[in-house]
């Protein structure tokens, strides 16, 4: 028993853990691939001290690091779309692939693929036709699934179901027509990669995604008090349907970037959160920071494994956050079985 | 003179017997599902015995042939409706419908995909054979056979076998492996592919880069192939960068070559390695 | 006569298939008044319309004189807390549970309780009987203990207002009695001026000071119980018979409800 001193005393230890596991993750990420480079070689390196000419130093900054940097924050993104969805439909099994967010980015870089329209207007037209896919089903959905003025969760959710499994299968026609190339390149796509050469890009997505964790945390008490029902969060003055609007755009914007850039990384919003639930509770103070922090190493360490395990060949991502998320996701519902 | 003229309708009627039997071993409508067997009937100017084709062959003239097929779906109907007497097929086609071709009655031919210069020769050869232009491509085999033992008599000697990464795919990033015809490209201008250990095509740029290969080529077109380039310029501090030997290939002459293509392709690439 | 706490004047809320109409009442500071009436004569749109959760169509509500339709959610909340039926059966433990009821009081960028919140959760939840449970989740709650950590959380809202919506309606008699004897008491200790819902005629009789009977949308009567605990009143409304006597133990009126089978030999 705890009081609440104490609680927040956990709180903080959980973060400094997390904050570890993150460090270790990106040390480790860095140190391995097709050469194993030492701990202390890498610090040098990315200190900026150390051989620049080296393989090592080529593969540190030009391939390892980008990578890092871009796991962390679509790791991070994905987790905290997957806890703020989660937070409006009060229901721990929402997350953007679930609301059709990830199937309407998948269905336009399909749609570009084919047309071939990256071959003569350049590569940069994929990640815009995800983010435009996935934008068009958010308004599509919220379109669909708005009464009057009155935002109903049931209607959203059963919406985005529906609309990525029409995503799905269009995508399946699209696939069905297009020739062998294509598709290699498509189902490529849609199981994900953490390989972006534009390293603006990189950045950017760390922004929006650093950003979107400070903006969402300035909604955490709404969040806590959403928990109560949406009638009871306006009794405590909390303005449900403005906040609702806003935070599911929130969710929506971390998920399409993620989804435009990085591919479909599916499991990530669903795995962190409800992993974090079962240690720290539901209070989203440290659940959005926490599942953050969790989330980024875990795509960091799922990347490591996906380019070294078969080496040297790599298996997309979207593969490795697939077995090892609902691997872990059976081993917890097996043991809270057994609690009860 | 009576024995002479029934001897002289014996050796006409059977004259006639004979050229028409030879005649109906030679297909007369022919469907090709496959861009390379297009390229080789053209090659063998049998473009007259095609009837029906994938929507992926280049065909001098629309009219040549009809579309039946994708690069790995075949329209069945459409093909029946030709009324073929050959379907020649390559491993992208389903085996489920070469099944049921054989199980219609159609003569199916199976051509796999060339795993080397000799199996192309081969292939080449094969076909010439049923189409009556046995000659021909009896020719032109020796022909690029000849051609080919001269490229590589021309090479000049290197202290170590030049490092080469055959590109023919990006996102994912793609190598030609061994036991292909495109490694045969690699093999006959004298390098050594950094890649002759996979045995799947996905590698890893990591990979690439600590192999430090000494030449770069690139199959693929547009826009990708550009943007690759550029990526690889990016390191510095590779052999290929460094000494400006990043190469663009035509798909055309990579992926689905006939011999002639081959050897077209293979003095470029003799070429850009040792200029 | 001192200002009413709340003025409902000619007031008119609800949906397109069902509206309250011409609703005028005073609640009286410190007073506590019940509101009766069968299933579906509008209590609980009622109090949407008072919480704000259905717009006004017409006529107005003032708190402590002042238009309540300037009011934002958080004001409101500020001023009048609600427990309502549906229980909550998330895991929250009993403590933050309870501190919710600051919220209206954060700022936007406050992410933690002060002091003073601090201070008044426990007040409440010891004053509700529930602080020996504040580590527990709401889930691991009997039913009247959740209702007293519903009220502890309201009364942390630190409201002019209390309105409960039938908080006994899950609970055997036992645990009706004390959760309406700690509101009494509580309207009482802390003039906390109390509206409530409740199904239960009798239990509305011993314990509100006035009432007001609703019926398909409008107040069919309102005053003190004796006033509106009339079976003539009570049989228009509810549409069967009852007889009205008096409490014994009270003297307030009490209804008795007639079975339709009984031959009355009255």
């Amino acid at each position: 028993m705890i009081t609440k001193n104490e609680k927040y005393y956990m709180w903080s230890v959980v973060l400094v853990i997390l904050l570890f596991i993150l460090a270790a993750s990106t040390l480790l990420a860095l140190s391995s691939g097709e050469l194993k480079i030492g701990l202390k070689e890498v610090i040098k390196l990315i200190i900026g001290k150390g051989d620049k000419a080296s393989v090592n130093s080529m593969l540190i900054n030009q391939i390892r690091m980008p990578r890092v940097l871009l796991g962390i924050a679509v790791g991070g993104a994905l987790s905290l779309s997957g806890v703020i969805l989660q937070g409006i439909y009060r229901n721990p099994l929402v997350e953007p692939y679930t609301l059709g967010i990830s199937g309407g980015a998948s269905l336009g870089v399909a749609f570009v693929i084919v047309l071939g329209l990256q071959l003569k207007l350049g590569e940069f037209m994929l990640p815009l036709a995800g983010f435009v896919g996935a934008a068009l089903i958010v308004f599509l959905v919220y379109f669909l699934s708005s009464g009057k003025g009155n935002v109903s969760i049931e209607r959203m959710l059963l919406t985005g179901v529906m609309v990525s499994f029409i995503a799905s299968s269009a995508m399946m026609i699209l696939m069905a027509l297009s020739d062998t190339e294509n598709l290699h390149g498509i189902i490529f796509w849609t199981m994900g990669s953490l390989d972006e050469p534009n390293i603006s890009l990189i950045w950017l997505t760390m922004i929006i995604s650093i950003t979107g964790l400070i903006f969402s945390c300035f909604f955490a008490k709404d969040l806590n008090a959403l928990r109560l029902g949406r009638e009871k969060a306006m009794h405590l003055g909390i303005r449900t349907n403005l906040v609702t609007k806003t935070l599911f755009f929130l969710a929506s914007l971390l998920a399409g970037v993620c989804v435009a850039v990085a591919g479909v990384i599916g499991f990530v919003g669903l795995i962190i959160p409800h992993i974090l639930r079962q240690i720290v509770g539901s209070d989203y103070r440290i659940l959005l920071i926490s599942s953050f922090l969790l989330g980024g190493s875990f795509l960091v360490l799922s990347d490591l494994v996906a380019r070294t395990i078969i080496s040297p060949n790599e298996l997309p991502i979207g593969v490795i956050t697939g077995i090892i998320g609902g691997t872990i996701f059976i081993i917890m519902m097996n043991s809270k079985k057994k609690k009860k | 003179m009576e024995l002479r003229q029934i001897r002289y309708c014996l050796l006409f009627f059977l004259f006639l017997i004979f050229s028409i039997t030879g005649k109906a071993k030679i297909p007369q409508r022919i469907v090709s599902l496959a861009p390379v067997i297009t390229k080789n009937i053209y090659l063998l100017h049998s473009e007259n015995l095609l009837v029906g084709c994938t929507s992926f062959c280049k065909l001098k003239n629309p009219v040549d042939a009809q579309v039946v097929a994708s690069a790995i779906q075949v329209n069945i109907e459409k093909v029946i409706l030709l009324k073929p007497d050959m379907i020649i097929a390559s491993s992208l086609t389903n085996p489920e419908t070469i099944k049921t071709f054989k199980k219609l009655n159609i003569n199916v031919l199976y051509l796999p995909l060339q795993k080397s210069f000799e199996d192309m020769c081969a292939d080449l050869q094969t076909l010439g054979k049923i189409l009556g232009k046995k000659g021909l491509a009896d020719q032109i085999v020796t022909k690029a056979k000849k051609e080919v033992k001269s490229i590589r008599a021309k090479i000049p000697l290197q202290a170590s076998p030049p490092e080469i990464f055959f590109q023919i795919g990006a996102n994912p990033l793609f190598s030609v492996i061994s036991n292909t015809f495109q490694e045969d490209f690699i093999a006959f201008a004298g390098g050594k592919n950094i890649a002759e250990d996979l045995t799947i095509g996905s590698i890893t740029r990591e990979k690439v880069l600590v192999s430090n290969p000494d030449v770069i080529f690139i199959s693929t077109m547009g826009m990708v192939g550009q943007e690759e380039k550029k990526r690889w310029e990016s390191f510095k501090n590779l052999k290929a960068v460094k000494n400006k030997k990043i190469f663009f290939i035509d798909q055309e002459k990579t992926c689905s070559p006939t011999p002639d293509l081959f050897i077209e392709a293979l003095k470029e690439i003799v070429k850009d390695i040792y200029q | 006569m001192t200002e009413p706490l709340l003025k409902i004047e000619n007031f008119s809320c609800g949906y397109s298939s069902f509206k309250l109409e011409g609703i005028n009442f005073y609640l009286p500071k410190g007073i506590f008044t019940g509101i009766i009436g069968p299933n579906g004569s509008g209590k609980t749109t009622l109090f949407r319309g008072i919480m704000g959760i259905l717009p006004i169509l017409k006529g107005n509500i003032s708190l402590n004189g002042k238009n309540m339709s300037s009011f934002s959610l958080k004001q409101r909340a500020q001023h009048i807390a609600i427990v309502s039926q549906s229980a909550d059966n998330d895991d929250i433990p009993v403590e933050d549970y309870v501190m919710m009821g600051r919220y209206p009081y954060f700022h936007r960028f406050q992410f933690f309780e002060n002091e003073e919140d601090k201070t008044l959760a426990y007040r409440y939840m010891k004053k509700t009987d529930v602080f020996q449970h504040r580590h527990k989740l709401i889930s691991e709650l009997s039913g009247g203990e959740q209702q007293r950590a519903a009220i502890a959380r309201a009364l942390t809202q630190q409201p002019d207002l209390l309105l409960l919506d039938e908080p006994t309606s899950h609970l055997d008699i036992a645990h009706q009695v004390s959760i309406l004897d700690l509101i009494r008491q509580l309207n009482k200790d802390f003039n906390l001026t109390v509206l409530m819902i409740i199904h239960d005629l009798n239990a509305a009789s011993e314990y509100c000071d006035r009432l007001i009977l609703l019926n398909e949308g409008k107040i069919h009567s309102q005053g003190s119980t004796e006033e509106v605990i009339i079976h003539q009143k009570i049989e228009e409304v509810y549409k069967t018979r009852v007889v009205v006597q008096n409490n014994p133990c009270s003297g307030k009126p009490a209804v008795f409800l007639v079975s339709g089978n009984l031959k009355t030999n009255k």
